[in-house]
């Protein structure tokens, strides 16, 4: 009994030790990217963002073993500044994409994908949409994570009225990871 | 009846064939602590258990653990996001501990549940398998009853290849019928 009880011990510890050892080797990461010097696209109709996570250390680090996204969020700033309360979304396209900040409100809608979808711009001054209410807007999580795990991708934010004239003061993207060899 | 409680009943019914001589319910409050998770923090876990006794010190423990993960902070930026909620039952193998006998007795456990992770705010929800290893102390102040303590390691491997780890900390008592 005895030796069943040293062997049931060392095999137990020996558990807990393969599952701190995996710990060194893996876990569950959360990046954040602050772009400020969005730039309005030439015809004034949206907000063009380049999205770039690569360059984050986290990202860096842990590169090439990136087993999962968990989650893409973002934190937004945005003023409206007409007196008229209205919302406006977001649309993503991959790096290689012909979108840019030439591109026309008709274009974004036909050619990119909507990720988030009637965000709020109330009648006057800043509205800020915060990380946890974020995710209520998101309309293409599985897309999101598709580029997110690239690193790479171009954003659009218009305005759902053509009418309405905001500013996007800035956007927060923050993605969370699960890495290991 | 709650799903939970379901699976626990026919889990104890399934566990039958290998009763030896007791069987016993338990009940642990503690701490679980989120290993290189940065997007959790340590939170609340409360275990339910049924412990079917069997023989060479072995026992089974058909178990439900309800885990409520703190919020997390970060350095960068400000967040209300909310800590998740796991909900996992499943069944571990204890040799040794106290069953019935007075004073202290170790024990080592190893089981197998399926952990069902869930974060309300984003929408998450994912149920998979996962493993648990740790080692207790279990004492008997009396023949139906005793104090339980434990440190309980879970690995839960998820889709892409990785995997979510915790370790909890916590006590409670059992009674043996």
């Amino acid at each position: 009994m005895n030796i069943f009880k040293r062997k049931a011990g060392v095999i137990s510890t020996a558990g807990i030790l393969l599952i701190l050892t995996g710990c060194l080797i893996s876990g569950t990461f959360v990046l954040s990217v602050m772009i400020r010097d969005l730039q309005v696209s030439a015809n004034g109709e949206n907000y063009y963002i380049n999205v770039d996570i690569t360059e984050d250390q986290d990202w860096q680090d842990h590169q090439g073993n990136i087993k999962d996204i968990d989650l893409v969020g973002f934190e937004l700033w945005a003023t409206n500044n007409t007196g008229v309360a209205n919302k406006f979304s977001a649309y993503v396209a991959d790096s290689l994409s012909s979108l840019d900040s030439l591109s026309t409100r008709t274009e974004i809608e036909e050619h990119g994908i909507l990720v988030l979808k009637d965000l709020p711009l109330k009648a006057t001054g800043q509205t800020h949409i915060t990380y946890g209410q974020s995710f209520k807007y998101i309309a293409s999580l599985d897309k999101l994570k598709e580029l997110a795990e690239v690193g790479k991708f171009k954003m659009f934010a218009v305005a759902n009225e053509s009418n309405i004239n905001f500013n996007l003061d800035s956007v927060l993207v923050i993605v969370t990871f699960t890495a290991g060899t | 009846m709650k799903r939970p409680v379901k699976i626990l009943l026919a889990l104890l019914v399934f566990s039958q064939p290998v009763l030896a001589s007791g069987i016993g319910v338990g009940v642990s409050v503690g701490r679980e602590y989120p290993i290189i998770q940065e997007d959790q923090k340590a939170g609340q876990v409360i275990g339910i258990r049924a412990r079917l006794q069997a023989p060479l010190g072995l026992s089974f423990e058909p178990n439900i653990y309800f885990t409520h993960f703190g919020d997390p902070d970060f350095e960068d930026f400000t967040s209300d996001l909310e800590g998740s909620k796991v909900t996992a039952y499943g069944v571990d193998v204890l040799f040794g501990g106290a069953f019935g006998a007075i004073g202290f007795k170790p024990y080592y456990l190893a089981g197998v549940g399926v952990y069902n992770t869930s974060r309300d705010q984003s929408l998450q929800d994912e149920q998979r398998i996962g493993w648990s290893t740790g080692l207790g102390l279990e004492f008997g102040v009396a023949k139906f009853l005793s104090l339980d303590f434990r440190a309980r390691a879970v690995i839960v491997p998820t889709q892409g290849g990785g995997s979510k780890k915790s370790a909890s900390l916590t006590g409670g008592m059992n009674l043996y019928f």
